[in-house]
């Protein structure tokens, strides 16, 4: 090892995981070139200054007042998203996402026959309970599915075409649409206009319960 | 019966301890604490060198750990999570102090490499081997320490001082390791300078 090498190489000196012949031979230069020494002298001392090096600890009080703090936290709003599972977002997404195509698909299907690829997405999406014409609680996020006397379709039967007494059909309604809401839900001719009832399951926002069950009304529609 | 953070005299590693904090378990908190909080401040006093803001900013690691127990995933080494977040802390308070210091060390002087060089300049009137006597090898460091520019300051504490592999390091800083390597000779370089009149 020259002195160029030695200059290149010193600075590794002090690292705890420099192996052993590299540090052997930076010495055995130093041994035979005193400005070589010299430095090696100073890296030494980094070496065994730096790694001594007491760990410092914290105060006495420290623990308690992390304690106090922690358990302020703990009381404070900010608790409550600790408390949020992480599979909630996940799981909020995918309410939001059933609902929105829910929701277009009756937009769609409400305009008339050329919706009916939208209303089989929704049917897709509803699940086995809009198919059988819905049981309570199983019906498909954010549609209705009231059944007569305040109850919902709860007999099992699919239903291609509502029950004679539910309320007319016009001619140009949608038997799939019909399967997403049940019985008794009269459909309104196509162009009017309608407050829609949205009466899902329980854990539903309250925006999404406005209305009165089974009711339609001319009015725009709202949610 | 909750485990203990020890198992058959072994400790349990602290990605276990986060995880069962993160599903509910507050019981290990206070060991995360334990393991956790002289480590981080010997890091974060001798970078920022004030002891009050110190334990502030460590005190505010923990409450983060808290805060964010549920973002923390296994992918990443717990030690790692937490020195980031205590060292970033570090950096902001570094860079606050230096904004509001008037006249200081660092603010006149000549720079180099782009870090203000400091004009405390030892006293050569005395023979080196009387103030090498004089003083405690341990005050040496501290001082040199203290004299080194933040980012060689944060990688000679990281390193050599608490001993983190170049790994870790280099997920902290997020740097690659032939950079931290790199700086990491560079550092040593001015150590050295400081150094070299005080022995």
């Amino acid at each position: 090892m020259d002195c160029r090498e030695f200059k290149r190489s010193v600075g590794e000196y002090p690292d705890r995981e420099v192996r052993p012949e590299s540090r052997m031979a930076l010495e055995r230069h130093a041994a035979g070139c005193p400005a070589c020494a010299a430095a090696l002298a100073v890296f030494r001392a980094m070496r065994e200054g730096l790694g001594g090096l007491p760990r410092l600890a914290t105060s006495a009080t420290f623990e308690e007042r992390l304690e106090r703090r922690l358990a302020l936290e703990r009381r404070s709003p900010e608790r409550r998203a600790f408390l949020v599972p992480a599979w909630a977002p996940t799981a909020g997404l995918a309410l939001a996402a059933a609902l929105v195509i829910a929701i277009v698909g009756f937009l769609l299907a409400s305009r008339g026959p050329a919706s009916r690829g939208v209303e089989e997405i929704a049917i897709e999406t509803a699940g086995p309970a809009a198919e059988s014409g819905g049981a309570p609680g199983s019906e498909p996020v954010g549609i209705a599915a009231p059944g007569p006397a305040g109850g919902s379709g709860g007999d099992g039967r699919s239903h291609d075409m509502p029950p004679e007494g539910a309320g007319a059909l016009p001619a140009a309604s949608n038997p799939g649409l019909d399967r997403l809401l049940g019985d008794g839900v009269p459909l309104a001719p196509p162009g009017a206009e309608r407050r829609f009832v949205l009466d899902g399951p329980s854990d539903l926002p309250g925006l999404m319960r406005e209305g009165v069950e089974g009711e339609v009304a001319s009015s725009p529609i709202t949610f | 019966m909750r485990e203990s953070p020890r198992t058959h005299g072994h400790e349990v590693p602290d990605e276990d301890l986060m995880v069962r904090y993160r599903e509910g378990d507050a019981s290990v908190f206070p060991e995360i604490v334990r393991r956790y909080k002289d480590r981080l401040l010997s890091a974060v006093l001798r970078l920022v060198g004030d002891r009050e803001k110190a334990e502030d900013i460590v005190q505010e690691t923990f409450l983060r750990v808290h805060r964010n127990a549920h973002r923390y995933k296994t992918i990443a080494r717990f030690s790692t999570w937490i020195y980031t977040i205590a060292l970033n802390m570090a950096k902001n308070e570094i860079r606050n102090v230096r904004r509001r210091r008037t006249a200081s060390l660092w603010d006149v002087g000549p720079e180099r490499d782009g870090e203000p060089v400091p004009l405390d300049v030892p006293d050569r009137s005395e023979r080196p081997d009387e103030a090498y006597e004089r003083r405690d090898l341990r005050e040496v460091m501290e001082r040199c320490i203290e004299k080194l520019p933040p980012k060689y300051r944060t990688i000679i504490v990281l390193r050599d001082v608490e001993g983190l592999s170049y790994e870790e390091i280099s997920e902290i800083l997020k740097l690659p390791q032939g950079t931290v390597k790199s700086r990491m000779n560079r550092a040593r370089s001015r150590f050295k300078e400081i150094l070299e009149p005080l022995l």
